[in-house]
């Protein structure tokens, strides 16, 4: 081999080295397989809702004429939307099991009855309210009434009742459960997101603690010799307690873990490490926090909890203050029954439940 | 449960210590590949005459930050692979919003304006606690009228702020418009943005920590197919919103805010000095400022937002060099006092520090290759100083911890055909260091701390 022939072998090995990287490139520059710009979230794709809205969107669209019919005629209609998603329509009162219903959508045309012990693994519809005995597992359900299950219950995707809407105990509740007014959910049961205007974790009930008649003011002199005051926030650089009966007003941020003592009250918004709000203690903004969150008995926080880890909400808390709402939202929660939350509790990694 | 039984052990913890593992692992690698040079270029060192031991000193230097750098880059990359992801404001469904202003800075946006309008009045957010106030800062265009035509129909909720006098500039329209700001939260879109829905509450959801003074969603170019220019800045933004920003939310360290698709508490901005209208890039100064005064800027990777890309070098190049100015200003800046800060733990210290010489980096290795250069005429070669050149623009030019940051991205946004234009990525970056480097020295050349703000603008396409 000549000593040109090896040199142009080599240019050409080393040309093909270079380019060969950018062939995929220069394929993917001409048929331009992935050029499309990146798609972003869908509008309101976060609200608890957002489902049982689309599902409303296509009732209207496809099965309002057959609601309109079964109301008029008072007996069940079966059908098909584009010869696929079958449905019976039923009559107002009518019992979905009767019809075999569990494998097709089922479209109430006023009040329905669910039975028990069944599985519905398709949408269902209630025009009316909507009634569930025990161990009946739904998989997206909207009720335009109110809604009742029993003991046991399961919604595997979705659920939301323009009334009030309750669980029996033992319920287990994945993806979005909403409801229009009140939503009450009984004891040991487990949830991930739940949205209402009132929330009731078993039966309301009141602190059985003593809220101090007068609070004392905490003054700026009592924090830890290295917190800095900036307008109406306050940084805490090391562990704090704010002690049992004392007020501080504005926000607090701790670098730390913070405790509350017992009937303290804080007029503004918190930060902290862990948090720990003793019986009866009062929030008046945010509760923030990047661990976990401890409220004990009768705690009341008038706006968001937010906590990157595990919140525990003993008997009779109150969280948002209506008519605001406010949420709940952590890693994995526990609700001891008597607690009320006006807005919305979502858990994000574990799952949440209602302790006995 | 008691207070210190808590249950932490998940899987999201143990990925933390093997990522913190291989970062500590890729760190000490590096240091012993960065001190190599250093070591090579230092042997007879002493023999050399002072100017050679200058050179030596200074390559070893740049050596030594691009190594730092490339660590940088494969920490924020694993832990965004395999690290807990922070989210810790998203999806906040309830809550008692607060009043909010959303700021529309305008300078000649006849052709976007309408659009933007339409999308905010459109967003999920009770009408009596949103305000948008638009800054018509001396269009010369069809923006004043349009505008008026807008808050004439909604005068309860479109504020028209014609700004006719003062310096010239975003920061200094900014400073302007506060004056008419009455929440203690605003957000800013730039013109061509195009705000969602559920936007402006996933934007105000961090404001209830009240250590947060600053919120930074994410930019998703609409335009991004156009061309390869805009392809490839399509991946440049995938790659630092989706693995750099989201891993500084992640490991609790300095997110920038962009300036654009973002919020700002007021009372912290006045607290720290408010909008600092001398500045070329008002967004970076107000991050270190804020950071400087104790405030936190959070990043919020799903709050997404379309924003228009250039679709030409010259827009581009305008664009990067801007960015380097203004971002080399903040750095002189703060540099200093965010070392000296006593309260801030030393890994922010540490990131901030990176985060603002980011820019200053490109002219500092085009100086290293000069010098590399000259010590190899001048026979300084022993150490292998031309293979510390070729590392340093390999690093420079297209490190693999940059193409792996970026490929990551795709990887997450599930959208891995467009890391085929990667190699491609290695040309975009010779162009950017280049021109930022120029910038740099121009900037060097016409500095003066009365230099008055001017509007920039990239020009927009997009079908009025």
């Amino acid at each position: 081999m000549s000593i040109l022939t090896a040199t142009a072998l080599f240019f050409v090995l080393v040309v093909g080295i270079f380019f060969l990287p950018l062939l995929p490139a220069l394929r993917e520059v001409r048929q331009r397989v992935d050029a499309n710009a990146l798609p972003i979230a869908a509008d309101g794709r976060v609200s608890s809702t957002y489902f049982a809205e689309r599902f409303r969107e296509i009732l209207r669209r496809r099965l309002a004429g057959p609601l309109a019919e079964v109301a008029e005629i008072g007996s069940p209609l079966s059908g098909s939307i584009d010869g696929s998603d079958e449905f019976v329509v039923l009559p107002a009162g009518a019992l979905a099991m009767d019809v075999k219903a569990g494998e097709r959508m089922v479209v109430g045309a006023g009040d329905l009855d669910l039975g028990s012990d069944r599985h519905f693994l398709r949408e269902i519809y209630a025009q009316g309210d909507l009634r569930a005995g025990d161990d009946v597992v739904v998989r997206a359900t909207l009720i335009d009434g109110n809604a009742t299950f029993g003991s046991g219950a399961s919604s595997l995707r979705w659920i939301h009742a323009e009334k009030d809407l309750s669980f029996g105990p033992g319920a287990g509740l994945s993806g979005r459960v909403s409801s229009g007014a009140c939503l009450r959910l009984d004891e040991d049961s487990v949830f991930e997101r739940v949205h209402a205007p009132r929330i009731e974790f078993g039966a309301p009930r009141d602190s059985t603690h003593d809220t101090p008649e007068g609070r004392r003011d905490l003054r700026e002199d009592e924090l830890p010799a290295n917190s800095e005051t900036t307008g109406t926030r306050t940084l805490v650089h090391e562990d704090f307690t704010l002690e049992a009966g004392t007020r501080w007003i504005g926000d607090l941020v701790v670098h730390g873990d913070l405790d509350c003592g017992r009937g303290s009250q804080i007029i503004g918004s918190v930060k902290a490490h862990r948090v720990r709000l003793q019986e009866n203690a009062e929030v008046d903004g945010s509760v923030v926090s990047t661990s976990d969150v401890f409220a004990l008995e009768g705690v009341r926080i008038h706006g968001v909890l937010l906590a990157e880890g595990h919140v525990e909400l003993a008997r009779a808390c109150r969280i948002g203050v209506e008519p605001d709402t406010a949420s709940v939202r952590a890693h994995s929660i526990d609700v001891a029954p008597g607690t009320v939350v006006h807005g919305a509790v979502w858990v994000d990694q574990d799952e949440g439940q209602v302790t006995s | 449960m008691e207070w210190d039984e808590l249950p932490i052990t998940r899987w999201t913890t143990w990925c933390d210590r093997k990522v913190h593992l291989i970062s500590r692992a890729l760190a000490w690698g590096c240091a012993v590949v960065a001190s190599w040079p250093s070591t090579a270029l230092a042997s007879s060192f002493a023999d050399d005459p002072i100017h050679v031991q200058i050179q030596r000193v200074f390559l070893g230097i740049v050596i030594s930050l691009i190594v730092v750098y490339l660590v940088r880059h494969y920490v924020f990359t694993l832990n965004r692979l395999f690290g807990r992801q922070r989210h810790p404001y998203l999806d906040v469904g309830a809550a008692p919003w607060p009043a909010v202003t959303v700021i529309v800075p305008a300078h000649d946006e006849e052709i976007v304006l309408p659009r933007i309008l339409e999308a905010l009045l459109r967003v999920d957010y009770p009408e009596d606690r949103l305000r948008v106030l638009v800054i018509d800062d001396r269009s010369t265009d069809r923006t004043p009228d349009l505008l008026d035509v807008y808050a004439n129909k909604h005068p309860d909720r479109i504020v028209a702020f014609h700004r006719r006098e003062g310096p010239a500039g975003k920061a200094a329209a900014l400073r302007d418009a506060m004056e008419l700001v009455t929440t203690d939260i605003v957000l800013v879109f730039d013109a061509d943005y195009l705000p969602g829905r559920g936007l402006v509450k996933q934007l105000v959801s961090p404001f209830f920590d009240p250590e947060v003074g600053a919120v930074m969603g994410r930019v998703v170019p609409l335009n991004a197919g156009r061309n390869l220019l805009t392809r490839l800045l399509d991946l440049e933004r995938a790659g630092g919103y989706q693995v750099d920003q989201q891993a500084r939310m992640n490991l609790d360290l300095v997110p920038q805010y962009g300036g654009t698709v973002g919020g700002i508490r007021v009372s912290a901005l006045n607290a720290v000095g408010g909008w600092n209208e001398k500045s070329l890039a008002e967004d970076t100064d107000a991050t270190f400022r804020l950071l400087l005064g104790g405030w936190k800027t959070v990043y919020q990777n799903r709050s997404e937002c379309y924003e228009e890309v250039p679709e030409t070098w010259k827009q581009r190049i305008g664009q990067v060099v801007r960015w380097a100015r203004g971002h080399n200003q903040a750095m002189l800046r703060y540099f200093v006092p965010l070392l000296r800060n006593q309260r801030m733990p030393w890994r922010t210290k540490l990131d901030g520090a990176l985060l603002l010489g980011v820019y200053a980096l490109s002219p500092l290795l085009v100086l290293a290759w000069a010098t590399a250069l000259s010590l190899w005429h001048l026979g300084i070669n022993e150490g292998g100083t031309l293979i510390v050149l070729a590392v340093a623009c390999y690093l420079a030019l297209g490190n693999f911890a940059t193409f792996f940051e970026v490929a990551a991205a795709t990887h997450l946004d599930r959208t891995p055909q467009r890391a085929r234009l990667l190699p491609f990525l290695a040309f975009g970056f010779l162009v950017t260091a280049l021109e930022v480097t120029r910038g740099a020295f121009v900037q060097l050349a016409a500095a003066s701390p009365h230099r008055r703000g001017f509007w920039h603008k990239t020009e927009r396409r997009r079908e009025p």
